[in-house]
């Protein structure tokens, strides 16, 4: 211990907790435990995918991973819409089921409907995206791991993302959303609302990758845009002040607001996120 | 969550840790109901993200979730179901008094950035090593010890400013 470390030491606040209370195993200790321990699962967020030119799986939906929060619930291009074709292709097999969208138009009531017939809890719905993300998986979340990206290798975007579809095992009874991309309404605005950027937009985020964070701050701020930051091994919301300025952009991706998400790390580059192993398919859901 | 979480060893690092914590968010916090509701907050996510506490270090990965409730304490919105609501009740009595220190330390310390503080409050307060700092702070063990020396280096340059030397 160093000497300001022993001064500082001076400045620990004195307690009197009672004794029922700082025990380990006394009453209050045992009661928050017995609640903790019977809470319900969190949902599981997907933080590791990020928007990354050639990355693997399902790289590309980061905008809407962490847009999600900001945007994603319930846009519905229009209203009901009379016609009762399917709006989901569903096709089972003995171990999953696999879905995909038929009708990019309808309203996710009707989705959910289609699921709710199969026994899913699963929320779907669709939100506005570039017109190659349309038709796509832009967003996923789950509380219990199991659900697969359905990909269509060789009809990738231009940023990775392959997902058309998803693969649900029937035994699953965890709870997911799930979001496909949808062509903007008319009138929806692109500009500088997020994830939907023109291309020059982009070309400008894209830009940032490589430099210092004091640059892109520098360059976000005369852009009238402000910076989110992520960073760590779990891509992590974390606060300006503890993102110095010498780190180095490795990932960029623009929510709405004019807010842009800033992956960085003190080498430039990107930590692995261990939350992304795989999951066996006999990895059996438990709560 | 992939796994359920392994009940008798994430007992093991509740009781082994519980009243670090307490203390921590106590200190932190200097009131016992937000102190009750940062240490509930903070064991539900360690149940909820078991598989990610390192083995060999739950006490600081806990101390970096403790640390990043008690930054979004503001923006908690109340639980439907209250965990800490015993916990509140039991820490009623809990008193949390300012030491006695001297002055100009107290004076410097406030003027550093609330990132320094919380560093040099980790290892004075808490007791945690660089590379627990490291953990906590979710960062190389080499950049936590850059950090912890340019923190300690500002609080012995406030130190001898003007304004608080004699």
């Amino acid at each position: 211990m160093t000497e300001p470390d022993r001064m500082i030491q001076l400045l620990t606040p004195d307690l009197e907790i009672p004794h029922t209370a700082a025990d380990p195993t006394g009453p209050a200790a045992d009661d928050l435990l017995r609640r903790v321990m019977s809470a319900p699962p969190a949902p599981r967020r997907r933080w590791g995918l990020r928007l990354a030119i050639g990355g693997s799986l399902v790289t590309g939906l980061a905008a809407a991973v962490v847009a999600a929060s900001v945007w994603l619930p319930e846009s519905s291009p229009g209203g009901p819409t009379p016609a009762r074709a399917a709006a989901l292709q569903i096709t089972t097999d003995d171990k999953y089921l696999e879905i995909r969208i038929l009708d990019p138009a309808a309203d996710p009531q009707r989705y959910r409907e289609e699921l709710a017939a199969h026994g899913l809890d699963i929320d779907l719905s669709l939100a506005a995206a570039e017109p190659d993300e349309v038709g796509r998986v832009v967003f996923q979340e789950d509380d219990i791991r199991g659900i697969k990206l359905v990909e269509a290798p060789g009809d990738c975007t231009a940023n990775g993302n392959c997902g058309i579809g998803v693969r649900v095992p029937l035994s699953y009874h965890g709870h997911a959303r799930i979001v496909f991309g949808r062509t903007p309404l008319p009138g929806e605005s692109v500009e500088g609302d997020a994830p939907v950027l023109a291309p020059g937009q982009k070309t400008q985020l894209r830009a940032l990758v490589g430099k210092r964070v004091s640059e892109a701050r520098q360059q976000l701020a005369a852009n009238g845009q402000t910076a989110s930051y992520r960073v760590g091994p779990k891509s992590l919301e974390a606060p300006a002040s503890e993102v110095p300025g010498t780190w180095i952009v490795f990932d960029v991706a623009p929510l709405a607001g004019n807010v842009v998400v800033i992956w960085a790390s003190e080498d430039g580059q990107e930590p692995d996120y261990h939350d992304e192993v795989p999951v066996p398919v006999e990895d059996k859901p438990t709560r | 969550m992939a796994r359920a979480p392994d009940a008798a060893l994430f007992e093991r690092l509740y009781r082994a840790c519980y009243e670090d914590l307490l203390r921590y968010a106590l200190r932190r916090t200097g009131q016992p109901e937000t102190a009750a509701d940062v240490v509930a907050d903070t064991f539900l996510v360690a149940w909820r993200r078991f598989d990610d506490i390192p083995a060999d270090n739950g006490r600081a990965w806990l101390f970096g979730v403790a640390r990043n409730v008690l930054a979004n304490q503001h923006r908690a919105a109340r639980r439907g179901t209250d965990l800490a609501a015993r916990l509140r009740h039991e820490l009623g009595g809990a008193i949390v008094t300012a030491p006695e220190a001297p002055a100009e330390i107290s004076a410097a310390f406030a003027t550093l950035s609330a990132a320094d503080q919380e560093l040099l409050r980790l290892v004075g307060w808490e007791g945690l090593s660089a590379e627990e700092l490291a953990v906590a702070l979710d960062c190389s063990a080499n950049a936590a010890r850059i950090r912890l020396h340019r923190a300690r280096t500002r609080f012995a340059e406030a130190l001898r400013s003007p304004s608080f030397t004699k």
